[in-house]
């Protein structure tokens, strides 16, 4: 593996390591700090010389550490609130770690033409979700809902965009 | 939410953030119990990956991120005009951590588009650049808003790929779009790029780039990423302006005006060669510049506080010779410092090092393959080999007068992990697929096993001590460098006689000087000097920002050098009040240099590479200006500083 061919490989995986980041320790710069402190740790590791044989397994370790390095920060800064319990930690981090056989040019694929078929008012929510980044309360106030009618309506989108993809790919494998 | 809540209400407040208190031990309850649970969670967590992704590449599109609050020196720039036969050349020499930054745009561009939210359309706030043709015109279904730039000329093998990854056709007048691949063969090939407010930009053979949009009121700059090689940059009138080598990835080049506008995504130094004009680099965040003086070559570093430059000894490229052995991976410095050994696997040759006539050979192997490991003892008298190809392999001694076998020694060793003691009486092994991980140390006489130490950490870099009576081994933990050290053992016993904290990124090297004295280990970025004895850190040598792969002390212990991963070497001084001083730097290839030895007077050295890399012989601070020792200095004389 040359140099770039692991973060090409991590980058792959991104979605599924920031989305586990996320949900462990739900602040995006975080996150985000914990993933590139991640990246990182892939680039040292693969310059190191040694082979990675499972690289997923080895980067999805990485980003564990990395999670739980940060969510120890927040356990020993008072005036934050750790975001999840050790219980949920381990859980969640457990069903991270399994083997998981989603492919994630295919994934993305499916999602990008699920999305296709939202209704605009519905992606504009999504991108004031996901890419302005806006609290429930800030969409609230822009589209006159509550925030949790907001919190709702941003479930079921998920819910649809979920069941939708899975279609997809279903549909996809039958097809290969 | 109820205690009860179905599966999927709960996993999505999971990664949301919203799921409190009694919900969370549901959750966590399901999920330890329950594989559809397990499932349904690592379905979801893919669902707001994609989310996430694809709204970060519809907000970060392929938008070059200006020289950030993270950055520090991150943006040269020419103030003064600078003549028109000005050069810039400039080294990039930031840290392994921005290649990700380039694949981030790289991986990302080709996912954006798809929430189209029009308040949230970053490109549609700015000026879009435009084709001269028609601003409303359209290229095989591509509005030309998209278009930022155009292939005016192409020579040799070029291409361009799609963020899609889709190979395009190319000939002159191809557009060209945001997040478009061009990359330019290794031979003679050339691209020119033509922008509709801009002068053109070329590629040098080799050079990958990517194409971007301008920054926000910059509609006429010239944006990429160059990812690799040479860009150069021209004037209305078609006279060069800039010219730009980076020998490393992920720097964002933007031409604006005249002037190169360099950010990197957390450079902590650069590497700037102004051979004419002036050159100044700002450091955003606190508004400090320096202007660089043509005809030098500084390494700037982002101090706490400040900006240092340090000059520094222009790059050397030319050896005195070049030898024909491009397997060598082992040379010997025969007592005359005249002759010297290499040997490759299947064969030992003997050069004279000043004349030019054919090497003496001896086969030890017809094996033809090229073998992976060599090793002299300090005497000459023995070669350690080991050749990696074949199950029954071993590491083999050869008694090189006798040309007869001592031993073999049946270990397995993986990425060049092994050590060889300089009398022969041990040697060391290490199989990195190895688990638990170890390091084995192997009797040299009779070829059977002394002790193995194992680890959860990486074992890396063992070295010999010159007595043969101690060895060096760095312990790597991938995850926490704080970890990391370099214990140093009894190499009889495997006993553990001291532990060297480096806490420093993972170590690929490892040596001592010839006295014993001292030991340098290289990490990337960085090269420490521990006092063995007094198991001191001494000295760390910081600013060079590559991978070291090899070490090695001139006999006299007045030169420390080390070969890194993009094929330069780096020799600093290792004694007096130079001591970390760059003296010289040798660009001896573009792959890496795993072979480095000084002859006994130190004045010569030979290098070697990975990669069919043929063995060189460099003089050592000949006498030539341009390769003139740097003063030790933090401010450099030929660096002014003002406020910017």
């Amino acid at each position: 593996m040359n140099d770039s061919a692991p973060i090409r490989e991590f980058l792959r995986y991104q979605g599924e390591f920031m989305a586990y980041l996320m949900a462990i320790l739900h602040d995006f710069d975080v996150a985000e700090e914990a993933f590139q402190n991640a990246a990182v740790v892939i680039v040292e590791g693969a310059t190191a010389g040694e082979p990675i044989r499972n690289f997923r397994a080895w980067a999805k370790e990485i980003v564990r550490r990395q999670a739980l390095y940060q969510l120890r920060k927040q356990t020993q800064d008072a005036k934050r609130r750790r975001a999840v319990t050790p219980e949920l930690f381990e859980a969640v981090t457990a069903a991270f770690l399994e083997d998981d056989p989603t492919e994630p040019e295919l994934h993305i694929e499916a999602l990008r033409r699920c999305l296709g078929k939202l209704p605009s008012h519905q992606r504009e929510m999504l991108a004031l979700r996901y890419e302005q980044r806006q609290s429930f309360d800030d969409i609230g106030r822009a589209a006159g809902r509550t925030p949790a009618a907001v919190q709702r309506a941003l479930s079921r989108i998920r819910t649809v965009l979920h069941d939708c993809v899975l279609a997809s790919l279903r549909i996809s494998q039958k097809a290969l | 939410m109820s205690s009860e809540s179905p599966l999927d209400e709960l996993v999505q407040a999971c990664l949301s953030g919203t799921l409190e208190g009694s919900d969370q031990q549901q959750l966590a309850r399901l999920l330890r119990e329950s594989a559809e649970a397990r499932r349904a969670l690592r379905s979801y967590l893919w669902l707001e990956g994609g989310l996430l992704m694809l709204a970060k590449a519809r907000s970060v599109g392929v938008e070059m991120p200006s020289c950030s609050a993270d950055g520090d020196v991150c943006e040269p720039l020419t103030r003064r005009p600078v003549r028109a036969s000005s050069r810039m050349v400039v080294w990039g020499a930031v840290a392994g951590s921005v290649l990700l930054l380039a694949s981030c745009v790289v991986g990302l561009a080709k996912w954006a588009g798809w929430f189209g939210a029009p308040a949230v359309n970053i490109a549609a706030e700015q000026p879009p650049p435009v084709e001269e043709s028609s601003a409303d015109a359209v290229v095989e279904g591509i509005a030309t808003q998209d278009i930022v730039a155009h292939l005016v000329e192409v020579q040799g093998n070029v291409e361009v790929v799609s963020p899609s990854g889709e190979t395009k056709s190319v000939s002159a007048r191809q557009p060209l779009l945001a997040g478009d691949l061009l990359r330019t063969g290794d031979d003679n090939s050339l691209a020119v790029i033509g922008f509709s407010h801009s002068p053109p930009l070329e590629l040098y053979p080799a050079t990958t780039v990517r194409l971007a949009k301008a920054g926000p009121g910059q509609p006429d700059a010239r944006s990429l990423q160059l990812i690799q090689g040479v860009v150069r940059g021209y004037e209305a009138d078609q006279t060069l302006r800039h010219a730009l080598d980076v020998n490393t990835v992920g720097l964002n080049v933007r031409v604006n005006g005249d002037r190169f506008v360099l950010s990197s995504m957390s450079p902590e130094s650069l590497r700037v060669d102004v051979e004419d004009g002036t050159a100044e680099v700002v450091r955003k965040r606190d508004k400090r510049s320096l202007t660089v003086e043509a005809g030098n070559s500084f390494y700037v570093h982002a101090d706490t506080d400040d900006l240092v430059a340090r000059p520094m000894p222009r790059v050397v490229t030319e050896p005195r010779r070049v030898l024909d052995f491009p397997g060598a991976w082992a040379v010997f410095f025969e007592p005359d410092g005249k002759h010297f050994r290499a040997a490759s696997y299947r064969e030992i040759q003997r050069f004279e090092q000043s004349a030019s006539q054919e090497p003496e050979k001896t086969l030890l192997s017809t094996d033809t393959s090229h073998g992976r490991l060599a090793a002299f003892t300090r005497d000459g008298n023995t070669l350690a080999v080991y050749r990696g190809l074949k199950k029954d392999d071993g590491v083999i001694l050869w008694d090189v007068r006798a040309r007869g076998q001592v031993v073999k020694v049946e270990a397995r060793i993986t990425d060049q992990r092994f050590v060889l003691a300089g009398d022969a009486s041990w040697l060391a092994t290490i199989d990195s697929g190895e688990r638990p991980r170890a390091v084995h140390v192997w009797d040299g006489k009779s070829g059977t096993k002394r002790f193995t130490k194992t680890s959860e950490l990486s074992p890396a870099a063992p070295a010999a001590s010159p007595d043969a009576k101690t060895m060096a081994l760095g312990w790597v933990d991938l995850s926490r460098r704080d970890n990391n050290k370099i214990v140093l053992l009894d190499a009889q016993t495997g006993r553990e006689l001291a532990e060297l904290p480096t806490r420093a990124s993972p170590l690929t090297a490892i040596t001592f000087s010839a006295d014993g004295r001292f030991l340098a280990a290289g990490i990337t970025g960085e090269v420490q000097v521990w006092d063995v004895d007094k198991r001191q850190l001494i000295h760390t040598i910081r600013g060079f920002e590559r991978v070291v792969m090899t070490l090695a002390y001139s006999s006299d212990g007045a030169y420390l050098a080390a070969g890194t991963q993009d094929g330069q070497v780096w020799i600093w001084h290792a004694t007096g009040e130079q001591t970390g001083q760059v003296a010289q730097i040798i660009q001896a290839g573009t792959s890496g240099v795993r072979l480095l030895t000084f002859s006994p007077d130190g004045r010569s050295l030979v290098t070697g590479g990975i990669k069919r890399h043929p063995l060189m012989i460099w003089d050592v601070l000949p006498a030539n200006p341009s390769t003139t020792p740097s003063t030790p200095s933090t401010t450099a004389p030929a660096a002014t500083r003002s406020g910017a």
